[in-house]
């Protein structure tokens, strides 16, 4: 057969590795369509700008302005088009069409690895190119690692024969006497930590030193995960999606879409004692709001609602704060009227849960464990840590894709579905979750989500429709939900433990191919019900931010359920998102909020957590080159100071202080397992100042302008909000205003003075700006300039570049004294469109500077100067407590 | 006793390339939305619903008739429209860029009225706000300017 035109040079496909050369021009007319003739016509096309001579807008003479504006306004559109068109005029191959979240460069060469709409286009290129087809599994494994490998799974293979043998073997034994053992239900201990359930064999030796999440499997292939050798509070956790682009996620946490988090590594602590101990075990632990316990606190306490708060602990007859948790009741069951005649019934037990995070939870449960213990009769307390899992969801399609994949079924078969069942199977058409009341917890059984998998898009109330909103509005202001007694399913370990003995795959996928084609299979009695807890947070106290679901499930649920999550179709398109550790903090931080540990320095865990990072950001920064990294001794802070104020690469409140700092150099030994490293974490020397007390005390700072100030070490975690613009990153320091000076400084004493800074507030902050001494500009235009005069000064005016950071009347920072903080997350804040900052103040410096300001009348307590780490220019910013 | 106000609900934020027929155009306006900014993305929008409606052209086949159909089909096509939304204190902001749009020439602009439903809870305004049980529906008026091309 003679060859093709176009195969001529493809004699043999693995012995011509390189491209074709640039077809001659004698070539060209043979092979004029795999050559592109028209691509130099297209190119030309695409970068032509069209435009309009600019005579065309004069009329007689006279420039007709509307005209002049429409045709520079066509042409800049034009200049547009024309970027765009040649940037696509460009990509010419498959996987550059692709939008930027979905580009890859790991395997890009493999068809089967880029999106099904483009594979075929990408196939027929790679032919053309003739690129080297892998086979994989003709792929001859190369290198150590991939014998190695080769090796194991030959291995694993040859186990995994001899035991689907040794269990043919069993199967034909257990037909003879015909009973079936389950294995048992597992132990959980009460009053010692219990652990995580024995993974598969073949996982096993992944899990020696931490724990994976239910769906790590699934997160594994989709997310950066925590180093094998470096978990993250014993737990092997997704840091962030290997998607490339952040920006989709941050519209579906608020624009359209929906992000889900597994949180499973959040720690539950079960509490089961009589009603009054377990109320004295939580004052004890600092849930001593009087609210709580009296009449308006009977909601949390009947398992309606739920309390996140801060716990605390005492030490030396001191309060420390230990980390934010949720606490939630288990609900009491209805007394039947014989019941509640006889008198020998005996008051059950009350139970609750709490959910801290795991790097507070070792505190949290050696003080539970001691105030506990002290009760009579004492408290049992339960580490439930591998016992009840946890997803978070947030954004406007939330509540649609938790509708679509939960399925309220009856506890026991023949009663109807319990209101709080009805009362979610309602929910649809909320696009806030802050819109039900505030903390609403439900608690109900669904059914198996498997059985209703691939989940389908649900009904959606009209949005025209106002008659039926209004009513849905009645419903989630009167809330039904309060009247019925939600279900204490999730509380009972049996009931969790029949929950995760869930069908096989096998048999639910022989069940759904009985069903008619496209219906779900029938439910029947033997189905399992997982008892499930639902419950609304609202991430910030404005009233806009979208709230945020958490839904906790049996550990071994969260798998089947996040399935079927991860694959539901929203209405607004696409599917629900997932997020990691880092997409987390980014979403707190783009509400404002602080996030724990991370925020929150003056904290054991968030202390723990500094020390990491600052380990982390020194070896960065040690790996530069010499040239190129900041040289901290040598940064100029002006007025002849020299020199980074501590560590550069730290949030230095050890220096701050005066605290001696711990010698960072001893190699550490890793032979240690995690918790005992854990419980010899060096200690805290700071402690927390709740956000309320930091309140509290602003608030009254009028009245005791001469009481003692607070210790040095107490730390107040702040907002931070440019003034005008700048963005802070992480390390940066944070300085007070400086003092007003009563005599006029001499320039050698004081680098800056306050009404320098003063001076960059701008006029719309409602306060008039004091004039800059150190400014040179032009004063306003004198009223009876002549015309020429008055032109002059007016260009003169228009071309002054604005106050740059570089100009020698830019204000110098203040000295150390009036360092306060330091700035623990910042960044572009997306959701602001400007720099924004969350960091950390020594509560003591704060005070003075409010109190000083007080007393000479001014009302610039709220700002502070916040430069970042190795710059010498420092920003103006005000601050909020959050 | 304070009044803390709960979230006004509203759908998804369309995305800009479907038809408005599946999910209408609309911007919530607070009053802290920037005005230049709003006026640029209702431009883009009106500018989406323009290419929408004249359709794809392609090279393959002659330009003029596909350009003249375009035109003809943006003319009598459905008018999509843009919508702003604004209640309370934003409805001072929307009338502001309905006015500004007014002076446009190459748009029709509608103002309607109408109220939304909103939820408040009565809170305990001690020193940090504890919910009482009590809440209300009421009804707030809701200004909606509709900005289709001429």
């Amino acid at each position: 057969m003679a060859p093709k035109p176009g195969d001529a040079p493809r004699d043999g496909v693995n012995s011509k590795k390189r491209k074709d050369p640039p077809p001659s021009s004698n070539l060209k007319s043979s092979n004029t369509k795999q050559f592109h003739p028209n691509k130099r016509v297209k190119a030309y096309v695409a970068r032509n700008i069209s435009s309009q001579p600019a005579d065309a807008a004069l009329k007689n003479g006279e420039l007709d302005l509307p005209a002049f504006l429409k045709s520079r306004e066509f042409e800049i559109k034009a200049m547009e088009d024309a970027m765009v068109k040649t940037k696509k005029s460009l990509n010419l191959r498959a996987f550059q069409q692709m939008p930027r979240d979905l580009r890859r460069r790991t395997a890009s060469h493999n068809v089967k690895r880029v999106p099904k709409r483009i594979q075929k286009k990408h196939a027929h290129e790679l032919k053309q190119d003739n690129a080297p087809l892998v086979d994989r599994n003709k792929r001859k494994p190369n290198g150590s690692r991939g014998r190695i490998r080769a090796e194991t799974a030959k291995r694993l293979g040859i186990l995994a024969a001899k035991k689907k043998a040794e269990q043919k073997k069993e199967g034909n034994k257990k037909g003879e006497d015909g009973i079936q053992t389950r294995s048992p239900r597992p132990k959980i201990r009460m009053g010692k930590l219990n652990d995580p359930q024995k993974p598969k064999s073949k996982f096993r030796k992944r899990q020696v030193h931490k724990s994976w999440l239910p769906t790590h499997l699934w997160h594994a292939k989709r997310a950066t995960m925590t180093e094998p050798a470096k978990p993250l509070w014993r737990f092997a956790i997704p840091i962030t999606s290997t998607e490339k682009s952040y920006r989709p996620t941050h519209r579906a946490t608020g624009a359209r879409g929906a992000v889900a988090w597994d949180t499973s590594y959040l720690s539950t602590i079960g509490l089961e004692g009589t009603a009054k101990n377990a109320e004295k075990v939580l004052k004890a632990i600092g849930v001593v709001e009087p609210s709580l316990w009296e009449e308006r606190g009977q909601k949390w306490r009947d398992g309606k609602r739920t309390w996140s708060g801060w716990l605390s602990r005492e030490h030396k007859g001191q309060r420390i704060q230990i980390g934010p948790a949720i606490i939630m009741w288990c609900p009491a069951e209805a007394k039947s009227p014989e019941q509640a005649g006889s008198i020998s019934a005996k008051t059950p037990n009350s139970r609750l849960f709490i959910r801290v995070h795991p790097s507070a939870f070792l505190e949290t449960w050696t003080e539970l464990l001691r105030v506990s213990k002290q009760q009579r009769p004492m408290v049992l307390t339960i580490d439930l840590r591998f016992e009840i899992g946890s997803i978070q969801i947030t954004g406007p399609g939330s509540t649609e894709a938790l509708l679509g994949i939960l399925q309220p079924i009856s506890e026991d078969s023949g009663r109807p579905i319990s209101d709080h069942g009805q009362v979610f199977k309602s929910l649809a058409g909320v696009t806030n979750s802050s819109a039900l009341p505030l903390n609403a917890l439900l608690s109900f059984s669904v059914s198996d989500p498997r059985l209703r998998y691939p989940p389908q898009r649900i009904t959606l109330p009209d949005p025209q429709d106002q008659n039926a909103s209004f009513a849905q509005l009645q419903m989630l202001s009167s809330w039904p939900a309060d009247e019925s007694i939600p279900s204490p399913a999730l509380f009972d370990r049996d009931a969790r433990h029949k929950a995760t003995r869930l069908p096989s795959q096998k048999a639910i996928n022989r069940r759904k191919s009985l069903a008619k084609p496209g219906a779900y299979p029938d439910p029947v009695e033997t189905d399992p019900s997982i008892p499930i807890m639902l419950f609304t947070s609202r991430s910030t106290s404005a009233s806009s931010a979208q709230g945020v679901w958490t839904l906790m499930a049996p550990w071994k649920c969260i798998l089947p359920i996040w399935y079927g999550l991860m694959h539901f179709p929203l209405s607004t398109g696409n599917n629900p998102r997932f997020g990691g550790i880092q997409e987390l903090r980014q979403t707190h931080f783009e509400h404002g909020m602080p996030w724990f540990p991370a925020d929150y320095p003056s904290t054991a865990a968030g202390h723990a957590w500094e020390a990491e990072e600052m380990k982390k950001r020194e070896a960065a920064w040690s790996r530069r080159p010499k040239g190129k990294r900041v040289e901290w001794a040598t940064v100029d802070l002006g007025a002849k100071r020299k020199g980074e104020i501590g560590r550069g690469w730290a949030c230095d409140f050890e220096k701050l202080v005066g605290l001696p700092v711990e010698d960072m150099g001893k190699p550490e030994q890793e032979t240690e397992t995690d918790l005992k490293k854990l419980s010899q974490a060096p200690e805290c020397p700071f402690e927390q100042v709740s956000a309320a007390s930091l309140r509290a005390e602003l608030l009254a700072v009028d009245k005791k302008l001469d009481a003692p100030l607070p210790p040095i070490t107490h730390l107040a975690t702040i907002s931070l909000t440019p003034v005008t613009r700048g963005v802070a990153y992480p390390c940066a320091r944070i300085y007070r205003l400086p003092a007003e000076l009563s005599s006029p400084p001499s320039s050698e004493n004081s680098p800056t003075t306050r009404k320098e800074w003063l001076a960059l507030l701008p006029a719309y902050l409602g306060q008039k700006a004091p004039p800059n001494p150190k400014k040179s500009t032009i004063s306003r235009i004198p009223l009876d300039a002549p015309l020429p005069q008055r032109v002059r000064l007016l260009a003169q005016s228009l071309i002054q570049p604005p106050p740059s950071e570089n100009d020698e009347c830019y204000p110098l920072v203040p000295d150390e004294e009036d360092l306060i903080g330091f700035v623990t997350t910042g960044e572009f804040n997306l959701a602001e469109g400007k720099g924004r900052a969350i960091g950390s103040v020594i509560l003591a410096k704060v005070l003075e500077a409010v109190r000083r300001d007080g007393k000479c009348g001014g009302n610039f307590g709220r700002l502070c100067i916040v430069r970042n780490a190795g710059e010498r220019v420092g920003r103006l910013a005000t601050w909020t407590s959050v | 006793q304070k009044i803390c106000k709960r979230p006004l609900l509203h759908a998804p934020i369309a995305s800009p390339y479907t038809t408005s027929s599946i999910s209408p155009k609309t911007l919530y306006i607070s009053p802290s939305t920037p005005f230049a900014s709003t006026i640029k993305r209702v431009r883009t929008l009106l500018s989406h619903i323009e290419s929408r409606a004249s359709g794809p052209i392609s090279f393959s086949s002659k330009l003029g008739p596909q350009i003249t159909a375009g035109i003809k089909a943006r003319r009598d096509g459905s008018k999509e429209e843009v919508i702003l939304k604004g209640t309370g204190r934003a409805i001072e902001k929307v009338l502001g860029i309905a006015v500004y749009w007014q002076g446009q020439a190459d748009v029709v602009v509608r103002v309607r009225t109408g109220s939304v439903g909103a939820v408040d809870d009565v809170v305990e305004n001690g020193n940090d706000e504890v919910e009482t049980g009590e809440s209300r529906v009421r009804r707030t008026s809701c200004l909606e300017v509709g900005i289709s091309l001429r």
